[in-house]
């Protein structure tokens, strides 16, 4: 029984290179159906130890079934053409490109293993206020540095914990007074003046209420003569 | 000037920084018809060791650095821990040969490479300045391109980005996983 550390595993792609190593198996020819097993098996444990599956690992289940219903499905095949194209190809290339990629992170590491038995002077350089040198330390600073920098600095903004909020002495009575005071001598008022008047975002809340609140008690009446036409206020006269 | 006192002044500036020396930077240095660096560089590794030292200068991300030979390492180590060289986890190091080998990459086909999530993994990579953002693509969404930089260079000990080991051929791979 082999003991596999889910750690250890970059994503689906490293796991199934895993079985394929430690099978032998031809990645030209993957049993699907085994694999598929396999790997579901594993994603079971994964849960059991209370990992948290990553989508990654579920994509390349779904993916996984998808090719194993595919081959199990019946080809139409007419006649004797065999350009049916094998469903596991897509996934093979994948593998082959990922590994390409493992084995050249190895090589990078190596490298790194071996720069890393030199060691160079520690100093860095302050700019003393020379041109010629400031030039040399901005020429290799893009665009994308001074974004990124930009976006570094306003993720670092203290955060703002006061504000100073404005009183408002809005309130539904004194602007309904307000409003009525606003009709001409025919007792209209347009839409289009009401919102001329009104300059912060409460008033027009509360404006709006209180247009509300005058229909409702039968002063006012609204009135548009046409489709996206100018809305008119119309004064009933007092309330009794 | 004299070609002996060239010599000195290259040492010099070598002596006092971290950053590999090129010879465009000695054009801010020497103000008229600057030496050619490669030729006193020579002629510097030969005087070290003729005179048997500790350290000589190596050709490094287009430029030279004074370094320590390696035999030292040991020596040092007991003194320092790091050589100021960035230590990357698989995830990290998978992510750089992608970007190092197919660059300027996308998030997106760096991930479909790898088959999982890359976010991370380049963001720390640009934080450590071994890649570095350069430009955004003309396909959909116009996805940001990552490519490497003059650190990743000195990381991993190459001159240029030509000489990174050449990718296995597929065909290799296989026999190889067989």
């Amino acid at each position: 029984m082999h003991k596999i550390y889910l750690e250890n595993f970059e994503g689906p792609l490293d796991l199934l290179l895993y079985f394929i190593r430690r099978d032998k198996i031809d990645i030209y020819d993957i049993p699907i159906s085994k694999i598929t097993k396999e790997y579901m098996i594993t994603l079971d444990k994964m849960k059991k130890l209370n990992v948290t599956v990553a989508g990654d690992f579920i994509d390349m289940a779904a993916t996984l079934m998808r090719i194993k219903a595919k081959i199990l499905l019946p080809s139409q095949r007419n006649g004797s053409e065999e350009s049916v194209e094998d469903p596991r190809t897509a996934l093979v290339q994948q593998l082959l490109v990922y590994q390409q990629f493992k084995i050249a992170a190895e090589q990078l590491s190596n490298l790194a293993q071996q720069q890393n038995h030199y060691f160079p002077r520690q100093i860095k350089l302050d700019i003393n206020g020379d041109d010629k040198r400031s030039e040399l330390q901005i020429q290799n600073i893009s665009l994308f540095d001074v974004a990124w920098h930009f976006k570094t600095a306003l993720e670092n903004m203290p955060v703002i914990t006061q504000y100073e909020l404005q009183k408002d002495n809005i309130n539904l009575e004194s602007q309904i007074t307000k409003i009525m005071s606003w009709f001409d001598g025919d007792g209209i008022l347009l839409f289009s003046s009401l919102m001329k008047r009104l300059i912060h975002k409460v008033e027009i809340i509360v404006s709006f209420l209180a247009v509300l609140e005058l229909i409702q008690q039968g002063i006012i009446q609204v009135l548009q003569n046409e489709i996206f036409g100018e809305i008119e206020f119309h004064y009933l006269g007092n309330k009794a | 000037m004299q070609q002996k006192e060239q010599q000195l002044i290259i040492e010099s500036l070598l002596f006092s920084t971290a950053d590999p020396l090129t010879q465009k930077q000695l054009k801010f240095v020497f103000n008229s018809d600057p030496p050619d660096i490669q030729k006193i560089i020579t002629e510097l590794n030969n005087k070290y060791a003729k005179g048997g030292h500790s350290f000589y200068i190596r050709k490094i991300a287009g430029g030279y650095q004074i370094t320590t030979k390696a035999e030292y390492e040991i020596w040092i180590h007991r003194l320092f821990k790091k050589n100021g060289q960035v230590m990357l986890s698989r995830a990290s190091l998978e992510t750089m040969a992608i970007v190092a080998y197919r660059q300027p990459i996308s998030r997106y086909e760096t991930e479909s490479i790898r088959g999982v999530d890359c976010t991370g993994v380049l963001k720390t990579l640009l934080t450590n300045k071994l890649i570095r953002i350069q430009g955004r693509d003309s396909g959909p969404g116009r996805p940001l391109l990552y490519g490497t930089t003059k650190k990743f260079l000195e990381n991993f000990g190459l001159n240029s980005i030509s000489e990174i080991p050449k990718l296995k051929e597929i065909s290799e791979l296989s026999n190889s996983s067989n």
